[in-house]
């Protein structure tokens, strides 16, 4: 259903509707953020590398040939005008919003004890994830994540099958030094906390 | 995205159990108890992670407007830039036109030679299907190895008409039993393997070559077709003018020693085997002249012609084809066209210094014969054979009957120096004839002069003497003094003496005046 909306208005962009463009705008504008998120990770500044994105994609509409999908279209044009901003403004990738994060888990966190301990938890993750690079961090997304197949990433992503499976190995390297001290901080607080009560008790 | 993320949770899982080994070592046996909330919690942040916080409505709104005003001005600055620069437009146009016919049109391709395997294979096969090609001391014959002569009814289909010989110096041999020869010449069809040879001293040969190819062979020249990898007319010996429409097969000519290379183009080929020189002369368009070793490559434009010498490197490219006169069109059944002849005179054996410019290659023409501005072709000179002296009948009707005043000074106003001099009138006089014409009288006076060359001084002479009756003209002036070369040279010192003198009356100021003079004080 979705699909066909798509394809309606990009049929319209293309006889030169105005009206058209705006309505794409609104339709695609979440496709677009989730994609840039993926690739730049937590940038404050969106609007000028959103608003290139959109001018790009409306530029290349006509050459749109629907050999694919368009969401596979529109992932490979955001992608790669994703990387070329990261390079040309060279973006510095920000912190993700923990607090965020935790508000959308907030059902799951009723113990104000333990929130501080999630909130801690989150940001490590967090921070493993804004750690990684735009490539390795957008292909561990999309195949660890996402559930993509690596036949999916190597056609999102443009690249070949071989290189998608090298920056998943490296990406989950680094993303497992970063989990692993989540569990391990967490395992040390466990065991001096036992120990503390020990003391007491004694 | 799915809820369940079994890769994620895999993931994650590994973690745990790496970490909590970890965790033991480091601090002893603990518990592990809450490891297992806490993989699940960070899996669902890892899940949330990738889903960002929504901008408001109100940045989207601002961004949406800011793009579409943007989207807006860029549009309008195409659309401006478009008009304010209709030639942008054209150019645009011009340059897929041009694209697109350089690719539907194979034969435009630039001026690049082929490879050289095909041209050294081509050759190969050419000359295989020529058939032996020999050179003795007195005659040159062509031909294939079986003969001929009997089964050229059964070779020659409809259209095609072959004229053979095996020996040139056997004249009875030729078989000139041409069905369709007429009054304006012999035409041929030529066709994959066949070879043609002119064995008619008068008229061109004029045939088509295979299809978009015709060419005017002239007297005693032999040349053949074959199709591989391109349309090849290999020509073994003598003179053809060739016109070739543009196709999607190249064309080649092969010489023995180098290799046309046409687009489509009208020029002339002249071979001469046994000097072993050669020359290529362009009317139209382009071609490309270079050897089989490719150590050279000329890209020969219109009215440029390229003379290979026998001992030379390479070619020498020379200025050809004065504008004027214009040149004459040649009709389908034969007739001859204007000339852009290969000189004879360039020949290293007919003159001492190669031609460099069309203003030096006259010099030293044997038998002190003048040269002209526009060279006439020279077929004739190269047999041996004892063919009877071709007249010029078809020319001699239109000749002008111009008067000896004439014939004698009007046009020596171009003659500077003392050689110069002796040789301007008749030039000069040459140049007032029709192409046509002026063909015919060139023609015969280079047959003449090879038939003195080589011995035929007794037949010569009776031809001069016939001429001379028939051309009562200035035309006649260089054959009154061969009639007194020809006693000359026969040992007949009197008659010599008469024919100079005889000479000397009627063109005083004639271009070979000095030659009598001094003739006459040898004899004496």
């Amino acid at each position: 259903m979705r699909d066909e909306i798509v394809n309606e208005l990009i049929r319209r962009c293309r006889k030169g509707e105005e009206s058209a463009y705006g309505e794409l705008f609104d339709e695609i504008r979440p496709d677009v953020l989730r994609i840039l998120h993926t690739v730049v990770g937590p940038v404050q500044d969106l609007e000028d590398i959103i608003q290139t994105i959109f001018l790009e994609l409306f530029r290349s509409l006509p050459n749109f040939r629907r050999d694919s999908k368009f969401s596979t279209w529109l992932y490979r044009l955001v992608y790669n005008v994703a990387l070329q901003q990261i390079r040309r403004r060279r973006i510095v990738p920000g912190r993700t919003d923990v607090d965020a994060i935790l508000e959308s888990l907030a059902g799951t966190t009723p113990n104000p004890l333990q929130v501080s301990e999630k909130k801690e938890m989150i940001e490590l993750v967090s921070q493993a994830l804004d750690s990684l690079g735009p490539k390795k961090r957008t292909v561990l997304v999309l195949h660890d994540i996402e559930e993509h197949s690596l036949d999916e990433v190597a056609e999102l992503t443009g690249v070949g099958k071989l290189t998608v499976k090298s920056r998943l190995y490296y990406a989950r390297k680094e993303f497992a030094k970063k989990i692993r001290q989540i569990f391990i901080l967490s395992e040390a607080k466990t065991t001096e906390a036992i120990d503390r009560q020990r003391t007491k008790k004694d | 995205m799915s809820t369940q993320s079994p890769k994620l949770t895999r993931l994650f899982r590994l973690l745990q159990r790496i970490s909590q080994r970890e965790a033991s070592r480091v601090s002893g046996e603990g518990d592990h108890s809450g490891q297992e909330e806490r993989t699940r919690f960070a899996e669902k942040a890892a899940r949330q992670y990738i889903q960002p916080a929504d901008l408001s409505d109100e940045r989207w709104e601002a961004m949406k407007r800011k793009t579409l005003l943007n989207w807006h001005h860029e549009q309008e600055r195409m659309a401006k830039r478009k008009s304010h620069r209709p030639w942008a437009l054209a150019l645009e146009v011009g340059f897929a036109v041009a694209v697109a016919a350089l690719l539907l049109w194979p034969d435009s391709h630039p001026f690049e030679p082929s490879s050289g395997s095909d041209v050294e294979e081509a050759a190969s096969l050419a000359i295989e299907q020529l058939g032996p090609v020999l050179r003795s001391e007195n005659s040159f014959f062509i031909g294939r190895v079986d003969n001929h002569a009997a089964s050229d009814s059964e070779q020659v289909k409809e259209g095609i008409r072959l004229q053979t010989i095996r020996q040139l110096d056997e004249p009875e041999n030729i078989d000139t039993n041409l069905a369709n020869r007429n009054e304006q010449g012999s035409s041929a069809l030529l066709e994959t393997g066949q070879y043609v040879f002119n064995a008619d001293a008068k008229q061109p040969l004029s045939m088509e070559i295979g299809t978009r190819i015709s060419a005017n062979l002239y007297a005693h020249g032999a040349l053949t077709f074959v199709r591989h990898r391109g349309r090849l007319v290999p020509l073994v010996h003598g003179r053809a003018d060739f016109s070739v429409k543009p196709g999607r097969e190249p064309v080649f000519v092969l010489t023995p020693r180098a290799v046309v290379e046409v687009v489509g183009t009208k020029f002339s080929v002249h071979v001469h085997k046994s000097e072993n020189w050669e020359k290529v002369a362009v009317r139209e368009g382009k071609v490309l002249y270079y050897d089989r070793e490719r150590s050279f490559s000329l890209a020969l434009t219109a009215r440029q012609s390229a003379t290979w010498n026998q001992d030379a490197k390479k070619p020498v490219v020379t200025e050809e084809f004065p504008q004027t006169p214009s040149p004459r069109s040649v009709d389908g059944n034969g007739t001859i066209r204007k000339k852009e002849h290969v000189p004879h005179h360039a020949s290293p054996k007919r003159a001492e210094n190669p031609p460099q410019s069309p203003k030096q290659r006259h010099v030293g023409t044997p038998m002190g014969a003048p040269a002209k501005e526009e060279d006439l072709p020279a077929d004739n000179t190269t047999t041996h054979a004892t063919l009877e002296i071709p007249s010029v009948d078809v020319a001699i009707d239109k000749l002008p009957e111009l008067s000896d005043d004439d014939s004698s000074g009007v046009f020596q106003r171009r003659d500077t120096g003392d050689s110069k001099q002796t040789q301007g009138s008749w030039t000069q006089n040459l140049l007032t004839l029709p192409p046509l014409e002026r063909h015919n009288v060139e023609r015969y006076y280079d047959a003449i002069e090879t038939f003195m060359k080589d011995g035929y001084t007794q037949r010569a002479l009776t031809s001069l003497q016939e001429y001379i009756d028939d051309h009562p003209g200035f035309v006649n002036e260089r054959a009154m003094f061969l009639v007194a070369e020809c006693y000359k040279s026969l040992g007949d010192h009197k008659k010599a003496l008469e024919a100079y003198r005889h000479y000397l009356k009627k063109y005083p100021k004639g271009s070979w005046r000095i030659h009598a003079k001094l003739s006459i004080g040898e004899l004496e």
